[in-house]
């Protein structure tokens, strides 16, 4: 069971990758090609990630990733997983979305693959457990748009949140749809206390449905601070462009792991193992963490993307009780719903 | 002792036993999955979902509130215009008369964002130049109920002009002539004879409208959700992407649509039962133009808002949003840039392969939906077939079931059905669409089969012809403008489907909506609206290819 | 057997739909060639009939045979689909496809038999050249009058040369000259072309003059059936008397009299010497009648005295209602001046003229 102390630990431990066994890899290759392809069922949306999946098709030809791919927010995602497996007509065969409740409950529901890939010994131990690996990082923090907002005037801590100038539809937040905003929303109820949710939900935020969103409304002008901003996305070269400021929140980033796994009834096992190893190597965390996402990536020695922060220097925030994170995680519609739509 | 000709089944049963098993497959499969899935959870029956969707009071009362709001607003507009173009001397009326339909080849989710773009209220363009020239802080807010009203009665306005303008047409002008001769005045002749003449038409589009708004999706997600204003439609939406999902509440929000819908459809039957209009022969007449002097360029300028405000400006925003790098509130930012464009034709793996396969399931949807809805409609409209009944109620479905709730209907039943196996791949869109537009191809069908006299197929069947030959060579070549018409309708409407797409699609059978919507998820609007663009300009060239090769025919 | 064989039969034929039987118990036979009419007003189940024996209205029970076949037998559970009756069948609305042309009209019976386009264009153009319309194969059929339309369906119904044609009011929607002529040169085709026809109008004139036979309807029932002659002189029932323009028909008392004829008092207590070909002179109470065309209306002759009440004029004749006793009378004549209203009169009816009526 993974703590919040040892996790940190993990985020920001550094060691040498363990050398891969050349003759298990060749077999791995070998039976990965003769199952010919590899499903993903993802939520993520960044415009690059066919890129990724090119890279990893490029690397290994003869296996195709792109044909079984689904891509949509993690609910409409695990709809599709779970009708599947109802079925036992399972078609994916890699889980990556944003959010770690739903590995967590299908870890303990025995649905996952045990599997760990031996790029992990790059990684600090907590990174993974037997049947998932964390491949990416995402911060919540806050943003605005200096051209509609004075730097000045701008919130330092969430709960400059609370200022009267922010009530009434200038501040925005996404939708209990959103991973990352589940993950926030928790660590924060935790860090600051009901009352400031309850405070924060009567500031009437304006609320959309993802993060890409968000930013394009701040973008836009449409309200003065983002409140629940995938870190990344606040950094992407338009919404710079466009005025977007980026703000780390003094009391801590509350952070999100985007794992990925492979399922136990996974019909492409192989070609699975293979595209997680992928993943989780250099060449892969480079490309999907860092370039593509501009995300944190656990992996030693993979660089921090320009312009942000290091994580060690954004006092990370992590949920220290996983049982009680996936209970939370059950509710988390309804939680949203009493504060935010009430 | 005279011979005996040997038994067999006739063909008419056969079709209409055929047609019962293929409306039972198409509607009643998934919605027998959607009733399971409502009142079902892990350990058994349950009546949690449906409980706490009754109790959702505050969604109940937005959803009915846009679908009444939309209804009225669409249906008082769309018969204003029906009158201002068939019944007034209004100058270029024909112009105005195509016009105003063009609102049906435009998705709503365009028209919505198109007009958040311009009525948000902060950042909207309208506002902006309210603050900027007359220093007014906030000329318009269209987040809210009152935006997602007006936009989506703006959408919704084709469907009462085309069947109230289709009712004015269809009525003989002598009858208000009588009521003038027996000394009404004209404004009188009109209150007393026409309106209540058109009153089923304009009740029916009043149904049509309210049905599709009841189960509004887009409109409300781009222009209510920003604000917190959630209807039916997109409470449906946010149950579904959550995690931890909570499908079976989104199947009982399907099932009080269907319930709601059920009681308004049978409301209406009973009010409509009551009067016998037959007036409306089929024959069309040439309406007699009321001569209003001067006031004709008042109504053909109000006709004109209308257009600017439903199709001129969103489009023009649209074109303008593709042409510059990003929408900002800071002018000096924003600059021409041809990017989007690059993007979506060139970078966005989905163009090319969405567009052929909306392409394909357009004309497949649009072609069976035709053909199920001529069988249908043949059943209804000639036989005494006791499966009548059955097979109206069952094929109308569909039109009270949001699309996203028939989708996880169809999922849920053909995910492990392994002798069938169209989950993931293009057929289970196929059967999504089909079944989702059929009552429009039945009720189309149903119209043409009502104005065509029987004696014509009795005719084909006396002179040797089976019940197949015969639709096929008689009743197939006389219905077909009107089912042209809806073959073209259904198929731009099938390009346009998006809520049962994005469940139901895989990166092999992505479709051009789902490319729209998913670039609308990843908050990449420019690039929407280069790839809208895109997709409206070959729609408009295709169409304008059609009409021209229909007329080219008509004239050979 | 010896009798001719039948080209149709109808056995105890019932046709209903939901509550209402629209054809209830109907049973008659039409010999090989012969021309048999169903006639009756609107609504008594006449072209109901024509179209159960064409398949096109599915029976509740009986039996339709076609030339010795059973095509439809509800204690068998046999029905033939119409294709397969091998009719042809000419309808009120003509039944033209405005999507064909003439020629490919005509040519339809061969077309869905797999008969190719020429080897069909002998009988068609044999057929259209019956009905006056050689040359019109190439037009539109939409570009037809509505006389040459009816032409077209005659056409259409006697180019395969089926053994029986079915007519459904074909003419009544000509105006009243194209009417008598069309009338005879139906009646020339079938002569010329020997096919047996069942015709259904609700107009006795053309029902006389075409027919071999007559059923009478009403109410999905048969009233009377016969030839011309014997309806026409001797109606049975109040119905077909009044049907046959008899509308003098009254209550009466019948004694028997001399030279088969019986003697019916009226309520006038006129007594008239009548006919009786339906019962056998026995007394009692029945109904007489007579036709208005038969009644003699004078000044001051033999007769039963009455009163001239109203006189309406009509061209060449005119009726005049006499009023006498009780009994108001009707008579057609000619005008004559002194027949003014209010004027005493006497009327009377030769005794072959009137008819009692055995229900």
């Amino acid at each position: 069971m993974l703590d919040r102390r040892r996790l940190l630990q993990a985020v920001l431990a550094l060691a040498l990758p363990a050398p891969l066994f050349a003759q298990e890899r060749a077999n791995l290759v070998e039976s990965a090609r003769k199952e010919g392809s590899v499903a993903l069922a993802t939520s993520v949306s960044a415009a690059g990630f066919p890129r990724f999946l090119q890279a990893f098709m490029a690397k290994y030809p003869g296996i195709d990733a792109t044909h079984g791919l689904y891509s949509a927010p993690t609910g409409r995602v695990l709809a599709r997983v779970d009708a599947e497996m109802q079925a036992r007509a399972l078609t994916f065969d890699v889980l990556h979305v944003a959010s770690l409740a739903p590995y967590l409950a299908m870890a303990r529901k025995g649905q996952l693959l045990g599997y760990r890939s031996p790029e992990l010994a790059a990684y600090p131990p907590d990174a993974a457990t037997g049947q998932w690996a964390i491949a990416r990082i995402v911060g919540v923090i806050m943003a605005y748009n200096k051209n509609v907002l004075a730097p000045a005037k701008a919130p330092k801590a969430w709960m400059d949140l609370l200022r009267p100038e922010f009530k009434g539809r200038k501040l925005i937040i996404q939708d209990s749809a959103a991973g990352t905003a589940f993950n926030q929303m928790y660590i924060l109820e935790k860090q600051l206390g009901a009352d400031f949710m309850r405070k924060w939900g009567a500031q009437e935020p304006v609320i959309v449905a993802t993060s890409a969103q968000l930013i394009d409304m701040l973008v836009r002008g449409e309200a003065l601070v983002g409140a629940t901003v995938d870190h990344f996305r606040a950094f992407e070269a338009d919404a710079v462009k466009a005025g977007i400021v980026a703000i780390y929140p003094s009391e801590g980033m509350p952070v999100a792991v985007a794992p990925a796994a492979i399922f136990k009834d996974a019909p492409h096992p192989n070609a699975a193992r293979l595209f997680v190893d992928y993943m989780l190597s250099e060449e892969g965390q480079n490309l999907i963490a860092i370039d593509i996402f501009g995300a944190y990536s656990m992996r030693r020695g993979v660089r921090t993307p320009a312009g942000q922060l290091p994580l060690s220097e954004t006092k990370p925030l992590l949920p220290t009780d996983l049982a009680d994170y996936e209970k939370a995680a059950q509710n988390f519609p309804e939680t949203f719903e009493k504060y935010f739509k009430s | 002792m005279a011979a005996t000709q040997r038994i067999r089944l006739p063909a008419e049963t056969a079709l209409t036993a055929g047609l019962c098993v293929v409306v039972t497959a198409l509607v009643l499969a998934p919605v027998f999955a959607v009733v399971l899935g409502a009142t079902h959870e892990t350990g058994g029956l349950s009546l949690r979902s449906l409980v706490n969707v009754v109790s959702s009071a505050r969604v109940i009362g937005n959803t009915l509130l846009v679908g009444f709001g939309t209804t009225a607003l669409a249906v008082l507009i769309g018969g204003a215009l029906a009158l201002i173009l068939v019944r007034i001397d209004t100058p270029g009326r024909g112009l105005l008369e195509q016009c105003v339909i063009l609102p049906l080849y435009i998705t709503p989710l365009l028209t919505a964002i198109a007009w958040s773009w311009l009525g948000s209220p902060r950042g909207g363009l309208l506002n902006v130049v309210g603050r900027e020239l007359l220093g007014i802080d906030q000329l318009v807010n269209l987040h809210g109920a009152a935006g997602v009203v007006f936009v989506a009665a703006l959408a919704y306005v084709p469907l009462p002009f085309l069947l109230v303008s289709g009712a004015l047409r269809a009525m003989d002008p002598a009858l208000e002539d009588s009521a003038r001769v027996h000394g009404a005045s004209a404004a009188h002749a009109f209150a007393r004879v026409t309106l209540p003449l058109v009153l089923p038409a304009a009740l029916g589009s009043a149904m049509l409208v309210f049905v599709q708004a009841m189960g509004l999706f887009s409109v409300p997600a781009v222009l209510g959700m920003p604000s917190g204003f959630y209807v039916a439609g997109t409470e449906i939406y946010r149950l579904i992407n959550n995690y931890p999902p909570r499908f079976g509440q989104a199947a009982a929000w399907g099932l009080l649509l269907l319930a709601v819908t059920a009681l308004l459809v049978w409301l209406q039957a009973a009010v409509l039962q009551r009067r016998s209009f037959v007036t409306v022969t089929g024959k069309a007449f040439r309406p007699r133009l009321v001569l209003v002097g001067r006031a004709r360029y008042s109504l053909a300028a109000v006709a004109w808002v209308y257009v600017a405000a439903a199709v001129i400006l969103p489009v023009a925003t649209l074109l303008w949003a593709s042409l510059v790098n990003f929408i900002t509130v800071d002018p000096k930012l924003m600059a021409f840039d041809l990017r989007h464009f690059r993007y979506v034709l060139f970078t966005y793996p989905k163009t090319y392969l969405a567009a052929q396969n909306s392409l394909l399931l357009g004309i497949a949807t649009a072609t069976l939906v035709c053909g199920l809805g001529l069988g249908i409609g043949w059943v209804l409209v000639r036989t005494q077939s006791r499966a009548r009944g059955f097979l109206d109620q069952v094929s109308m479905i569909p039109l009270a079931l949001p699309s996203i709730v028939l989708a996880l209907g169809l999922l849920w039943t053909y995910v492990g059905v392994s002798w069938l196996p169209i989950y993931g791949t293009i057929f289970i869109l196929l059967l999504a669409y089909v079944t989702h537009y059929l009552p429009f191809g039945v009720r189309a069908a149903s119209g043409a089969l009502r104005q065509l006299h029987p004696e014509l197929e009795d005719a084909a069947r006396v002179s040797g012809a089976g019940l197949f030959k015969t639709l096929w060579l008689v009743v197939l070549p006389l219905t077909r403008p009107t089912l042209a018409a809806a073959w073209t309708l259904l198929f731009i409407l099938a390009i346009q489907e998006v809520s049962a797409s994005i469940l139901l699609y895989t990166s092999r059978t992505t479709v051009m909506s789902v490319a729209v919507f998913d670039l609308w998820e990843a908050g990449n609007v420019n690039a929407l609206a280069a790839l809208s663009v895109l997709q409206l300009a070959i729609t408009f060239v295709a169409l304008t290819l059609v009409l021209r090769t229909r007329q080219r025919a008509v004239a050979a | 057997m010896s009798e001719v064989r039948a080209a149709v039969s109808v056995e105890e034929l019932v046709v209903g739909y939901g509550g209402v039987t629209a054809v209830d118990g109907v049973s008659f036979t039409v010999g090989v060639g012969e021309h048999l009419t169903l006639l009756g007003p609107s609504g008594c189940g006449k072209t109901t009939t024509l179209r159960a024996i064409a398949g096109l209205e599915s029976p509740r029970s009986g039996r339709i045979a076609i030339d010795g076949v059973h095509v439809y037998d509800g204690a068998a559970g046999v029905e033939a689909p119409p294709e397969d009756r091998g009719l042809s069948m000419v309808f009120q609305s003509y039944a033209i496809w405005p999507h064909m042309s003439v020629f490919d009209n005509v040519a339809f019976p061969f077309r869905v038999r797999g008969v190719s386009r020429e080897a069909s264009r002998t009988a068609v153009e044999r057929a259209l050249a019956l009905v006056d319309l050689a040359g019109f194969g190439d037009r539109p059929a939409t570009r037809l009058s509505g006389g040459q339309q009816q032409r077209v369906a005659l056409a259409r119904a006697v180019a395969f040369e089926s053994k029986v044609v079915l007519l459904d009011e074909p003419l009544s929607n000509l105006d009243a000259q194209l009417r008598v002529q069309m009338r005879s040169e139906l009646s020339d085709l079938r002569r010329r072309l020997g096919f047996t026809a069942i015709y259904v109008t609700h107009d006795q004139e053309e029902a006389f003059s075409l027919s071999d036979s007559i059923v009478v309807m009403r109410a999905g029932r048969i009233e009377q059936q016969g030839s011309p002659a014997d309806i026409q002189g001797a109606p049975r029932t109040r119905f077909v008397a009044s049907f046959l323009g008899m509308r003098n028909i009254f209550e009466a008392e019948i004694t028997p009299a001399t030279d088969g004829l019986v003697e019916a008092r009226l309520a006038d207590d006129t007594v008239l010497r009548a006919r009786d070909p339906w019962g056998d002179g026995r007394p009692g109470k029945a109904a007489i009648a007579f036709h208005p065309s038969n009644v003699d209306v004078r000044k001051h002759a033999g007769g039963t005295a009455g009163t001239v009440t109203r006189v309406l004029f009509g061209g060449v004749t005119a009726q005049i209602f006499v009023s006498s006793g009780p009994l108001e009378i009707c008579a057609v004549t000619r005008p004559q001046a002194d027949l003014a209203e209010g004027r005493p009169v006497t009327w009377h009816v030769a005794p072959e003229d009137c008819l009692v009526l055995r229900e």
